[in-house]
C-alpha cells in the first residue's frame, strides 16, 4: 500500500471533513424545535390490516397532532416554489374521525358529513374546517365523518356509522368533488384491495402491509431542505419526476400574471369529452337515499368542484376543459333533482367569487395546493346550511 | 444500509473507523469489523444474520478438518460437504421458487396434471457473494493454495467485511489473506487518500451517473409499451451505461471502504466498454466472478485443454450458469447463454475479427454487450422482444423525461467508460482545480442523498 503524507488540502482530509460538516448540520436541524425544523413531505407506504380487523381509514383513533407543512392535507403541489409553510393542529376521536370527543355521544349530533373536502382545513386551523363553519351557521351538532382523500363511502360504512352515533334521524350531508371514478363499493375491507389516497398515518398502524399509499409523514430538515431544492429541477427537463407525487403539481398562471399550483390531470382531458356523467354515480346516490329514508334519515349531496374548475376559465391561458366539467357537474345536479334529491351544486357560486375575488387579487382556494381554502368553505356552509333548514322544515312539515 | 445512505456515511462509517483504528490488536480490529458486518447486514433483515453464521461456521470448521483429514475420501467429504451447503443455502433461497414454477409451467405444456405449490421465499440478501467467498475459501484450502485459517474471528472477518458483503467483489481468501494478516500494524493514514478518492469516485459513478440515468430510462422500461424508437435505443444505451457505473461504483466504493480500513480489495471493472473483443469484455467485466467461474468452474470442466468442441461445450456452460447466478429467471439464463455463442462466434471468427480496426472492434463488442442487457434489464422475453422490436422497427410513442441531466449523464458516462481511465488507473494524486472539481461533485453527490434521491445498487438482488 502506497503511503502519503497527508496535508490539509488532501483528499483524505477534505472528505471527512465535508461529512462530518454535513452530519453537523444535519444533526442542527433536527435538534432546533421541530415548528421550525421539522416538516411534512410525502412518503409512499404500505398498509396491511391486522388479520380480521376493519380498516378504519387513514387516521389513527385519539391522535393529537400538531403539524407545519405546505398545504397540509392537500393531495398535491405541497412543496413547489411558491408553497408557504402553514400551520395546523387537530385531534381524533376514538373513531378516528376529527372531531371534538363529544361529538359522537348519543344524539349529539343530527347530521353526519361525509366526503372528501369537509376533512380539509387549509388556510385556517382545525377549529374552521367546514363542519365547524356548518355547525356554526346551524347551531346544531354535527358529526364530521370525512376523510381527505377518499371517494365515496358505501352506503354499508354509512348506516354502520349511523348506528354508532345512534342517529334515528337527521341528515346526511355528502360531498364529492370527484368527477372520474364512479364510487366503488365498500373498498375498504376487501382484503388485497390496493387503493391510493392521502392522509397521515401514524407508524403504529403499519402492522402489516398490504394497502399502497401516500402519507404525510414528518422529515428532518436537511431532508426537507434539500427535498425542495431538488424538486426545482425536477421539473422534467433538468431532471424527471422522480415519484408520482410530483407529477400532481402544475404551476400555471392566472390572468393576473400570478401563480397557482394545479393538478396537471386537469389539463390533459379534452375539450370534446362527454359532459354526461357516470351513470353509477347517480345509482349510487339513489340507492343511498332509499337506505337512509328507510330509517328516516335524509340525504343531502354536495358538489364540490375541483380547484380546475373554478380557475381553468381565470387562467391566462384559459383552459375549456374548465367549462366541460362544470357542466359534468350541472347535468349530475339536474339528474339528482330530477331524482327528488337535494343537491348543493358550489360551481358557479365558486367560479363567481372566484372570478369576483381575483379582481381583488385575492383566492378562494390556497394558491400551494388542490383544496378549497377558507372563503370557500365559508361560502359552501352557508349554502349547506340553507339547504338543510328547507331540508328540516320540508321534513317537519 | 446502502454506501450511499446518510446513515451510513454520516453515522455508521464514523463510528465504525474512529473505532476500529483506537483498537491496537489483531483479534480486535477481526471482532469489530465483523460485529460491524453484522449490523451492516442486519440493516436489511438481522434473521438472515442466522444464515450467513451458519455458512461461515460450516466452512471454517470444513476447512480446518480437511486440513487434519488423512485419507482423500476424508479430504473430498470435507471438499464436497460445505459447497453442498451452501449450495443448497442458494438453491433453497434463490432457485426454489423458480424451479417450482418452471416445472408447474413444463407440466401444464405437457398435460401432466401436477400441483405444486407456489412459493415465494425472501432472497437473502448477498447470499450470492458470502457463499461465493466460503466456496472459493474451502477448495483453495483442498487445493492447498491456502492454508486454512485457525483464526475464528479472521475468518468471519472475512466472509462478513461490510464493504464486500452485499454486492462483491468475490475476495478470494488468498487475496486479502495478507493484509488480514498483518491488520494490526496496518496504518490509518496509509490508505487515507487513496481510500477516499476511490469511495468519492465510486459515489459520484453511482450518485450523479448511474441514478440520474436511471431516473431517465426507469419509466420508460416500466411503460414498454410504449417505447418510441428513439426512447428504446436510449434505453439499451442508458441501461448499459447505468448497470456499469451503478455495480463499478459500488466496487470502488468497496475497495475505498478496504483502503480505509487497511485492506486492499481486488479490482472488479477494467474499463470494460473498452474491451475489444467478447473475450476481452470478460476479462474487464465483473473480473471477480469471472476469475471465479474460469478457475472454479470453466478450468474444472476441461477448459480448452480437450478439443475445441469441449471447449464450446465449456464455456456455453460456464455462461449459462453465470447466468443463472444473476437470478432466478430464464431472462439470466438466455443472457449467459447468449453470452457463451458470442464467446464461441469469436473463437470461431477469431482471425478475421482481429483484422478489423480496433476502434470498429470496440464498437461491435459494446453493441454485443448492449443487445445482451437489453434482456438483462427486462423481466420477460415478451417485454425484452418489445424493446428489441421498438429499437429495429420505427415507431412513436414515449420520449425521455429529465432530457438534460440525461444527456449530461450519458456524455459523461460514454467518456468515462469509452476515453477516460478507471478508478484504478488514476493516479489519486488530486490537486488544485480537478481536487476540486472532485469535491464539488462530491458536494453534488451528497446533496442528492440527503434529499434522498438515492436507489440501491442493482447487483443487491443477485
Amino acid at each position: 500500500m502506497q503511503e502519503r503524507n497527508i496535508t490539509k488540502f488532501q483528499i483524505g482530509l477534505i472528505i471527512p471533513w465535508l461529512l462530518v460538516s454535513i452530519g453537523a448540520v444535519d444533526l442542527g436541524l433536527r435538534l432546533v424545535p421541530r415548528d421550525t425544523a421539522s416538516r411534512f413531505g410525502v412518503d409512499r407506504v404500505t398498509l396491511m390490516t391486522p388479520h380480521g380487523s376493519r380498516w378504519r381509514g387513514v387516521f389513527e383513533p385519539n391522535l393529537s397532532i400538531k403539524l407545519v407543512g405546505c398545504g397540509r392535507i392537500a393531495e398535491a403541489a405541497n412543496l413547489p416554489s411558491l408553497c408557504v409553510p402553514q400551520e395546523a393542529e387537530y385531534h381524533t376521536d376514538e373513531w378516528n374521525h376529527m372531531n371534538e370527543a363529544s361529538a359522537h355521544l348519543p344524539g349529539a349530533s343530527s347530521v353526519l358529513l361525509v366526503g372528501d373536502s369537509f376533512g380539509v382545513f387549509s388556510e385556517s386551523g382545525f377549529e374552521n374546517d367546514f363542519a365547524r363553519l356548518l355547525a356554526r351557521e346551524m347551531g346544531q351538532g354535527l358529526y364530521n365523518a370525512s376523510r381527505p382523500g377518499l371517494g365515496p363511502v358505501s352506503s354499508g360504512a354509512i348506516m354502520d356509522l349511523l348506528d354508532r352515533l345512534q342517529m334515528k334521524r337527521g341528515t346526511v350531508v355528502f360531498e364529492t368533488s370527484d368527477t372520474s371514478h364512479p364510487p366503488r363499493a365498500d373498498p375498504p375491507d376487501q382484503d388485497g384491495a390496493r387503493r391510493h389516497f392521502w392522509g397521515l398515518l401514524s407508524e403504529q398502524s403499519l402492522a402489516l402491509p398490504r394497502y399502497s399509499f401516500y402519507k404525510l409523514t414528518r422529515q428532518d430538515g436537511a431532508f426537507y431542505e434539500t427535498q425542495k431544492w431538488l424538486h426545482k429541477l425536477q421539473n422534467d427537463l433538468i431532471l424527471p419526476h422522480a415519484d408520482p407525487y410530483w407529477n400532481s403539481s402544475l404551476i400555471e398562471k392566472l390572468r393576473d400574471g400570478e401563480e397557482i399550483g394545479l393538478l396537471p390531470g386537469d389539463r390533459t382531458s379534452q375539450p370534446e369529452e362527454n359532459t354526461n356523467f357516470d351513470p353509477e354515480w347517480e345509482r349510487y346516490w339513489l340507492d343511498l337515499s332509499v337506505v337512509l329514508h328507510s330509517r328516516g334519515v335524509q340525504l343531502v349531496v354536495v358538489l364540490i368542484p375541483r380547484k380546475f374548475i373554478v380557475y381553468g376559465p381565470l387562467l391566462a391561458n384559459p383552459a375549456p376543459q374548465a367549462d366541460v366539467k362544470a357542466s359534468y357537474w350541472r347535468s349530475l345536479e339536474n339528474s339528482l333533482r330530477g331524482d327528488g334529491i337535494p343537491v348543493v351544486n358550489m360551481t358557479d357560486p365558486f367560479r363567481q367569487a372566484a372570478n369576483e375575488a381575483l379582481g381583488h387579487g385575492e383566492l378562494i382556494y390556497p394558491r400551494d395546493e388542490s383544496h378549497w381554502g377558507f372563503k370557500a368553505r365559508e361560502m359552501a356552509a352557508e349554502r349547506v346550511a340553507q339547504e338543510l333548514r328547507c331540508v328540516l322544515s320540508a321534513d317537519s312539515r | 444500509m446502502l454506501f450511499n445512505s446518510r446513515v451510513f456515511l454520516l453515522v455508521f462509517l464514523p463510528i465504525v473507523y474512529f473505532s476500529y483504528w483506537r483498537l491496537k490488536s489483531r483479534n480486535h480490529r477481526y471482532a469489530w469489523l465483523t460485529l460491524s458486518g453484522y449490523v451492516f447486514y442486519s440493516f436489511w433483515d438481522y434473521r438472515f444474520c442466522g444464515l450467513m453464521l451458519f455458512s461461515t461456521l460450516v466452512s471454517y470448521f470444513s476447512a480446518i478438518w480437511l486440513d487434519r483429514a488423512a485419507t482423500p475420501g476424508k479430504r473430498r467429504f470435507f471438499l464436497v460437504a460445505p459447497i453442498a451447503t451452501d449450495l443448497l443455502l442458494l438453491a433453497v433461497f434463490k432457485y426454489a421458487g423458480f424451479a417450482l414454477t418452471t416445472t408447474s409451467r413444463l407440466a401444464q405444456l405437457l398435460h401432466v396434471p401436477l400441483q405444486l405449490p407456489s412459493i415465494h421465499i425472501i432472497l437473502p440478501i448477498g447470499i450470492s457473494f458470502y457463499t461465493f467467498h466460503t466456496i472459493t475459501y474451502i477448495v483453495d484450502c483442498y487445493r492447498g493454495v491456502i492454508k486454512p485459517t485457525r483464526n475464528f474471528l479472521e475468518f468471519s472477518c472475512y466472509v462478513s467485511l461490510f464493504s464486500q458483503l452485499v454486492a462483491g467483489p468475490i475476495v478470494r481468501f488468498r487475496q486479502i489473506e495478507q493484509d488480514l494478516e498483518t491488520i494490526d500494524h496496518a496504518r490509518r493514514d496509509a490508505g487515507l487518500n487513496i481510500g477516499w478518492s476511490f469511495f468519492v469516485l465510486g459515489l459520484i459513478e453511482k450518485v450523479l451517473i448511474a441514478d440520474t440515468i436511471a431516473g431517465s430510462i426507469n419509466p420508460l422500461f416500466q411503460d414498454f409499451h410504449n417505447l418510441s424508437t428513439v426512447s428504446a435505443w436510449t434505453c439499451a444505451l442508458g441501461y448499459s451505461y447505468q448497470l456499469y457505473f451503478d455495480f463499478s461504483g459500488y466496487s470502488s466504493m468497496a475497495v475505498g471502504l478496504g483502503y480505509l480500513f487497511g485492506l486492499r480489495l481486488p479490482q472488479n471493472f477494467n474499463s470494460p466498454y473498452k474491451a475489444i473483443n467478447i473475450s476481452d469484455f470478460w476479462a474487464r467485466w465483473h473480473i471477480s466472478l469471472s476469475t471465479v467461474l474460469r478457475d472454479y468452474l470453466y478450468i474444472p470442466l476441461g477448459g480448452n485443454r480437450h478439443g475445441t468442441r469441449n471447449t464450446y461445450r465449456n464455456l456455453m456452460l460456464t455462461m449459462l450458469l453465470g447466468g443463472l447466478w444473476h437470478g432466478a429467471n430464464w431472462t439470466f439464463v438466455f443472457w449467459g447463454i447468449y453470452h457463451g455463442m458470442l464467446l464461441v462466434f469469436y473463437r470461431v471468427t477469431q482471425n478475421r475479427f482481429d483484422r478489423l480496426p480496433k476502434l470498429l472492434r470496440q464498437a461491435l463488442t459494446f453493441y454485443a454487450v448492449m443487445l445482451g442487457f437489453i434482456v438483462f434489464r427486462c423481466t420477460g422475453f415478451r417485454m425484452a422482444g418489445t424493446v428489441l422490436a421498438r429499437m429495429f422497427t420505427p415507431h412513436g410513442g414515449a420520449l425521455p423525461t429529465g432530457v438534460i441531466s440525461l444527456v449530461l449523464a450519458l456524455l459523461a458516462a460514454a467518456y468515462w467508460a469509452h476515453i477516460g481511465p478507471n478508478p484504478f488507473e488514476m493516479h489519486h494524486d488530486w490537486r488544485g482545480w480537478r481536487l476540486a472539481g472532485l469535491v464539488v461533485l462530491f458536494l453534488g453527490s451528497m446533496f442528492f442523498i440527503t434529499a434522498g434521491h438515492q436507489s440501491p445498487f442493482l447487483y443487491f438482488q443477485f
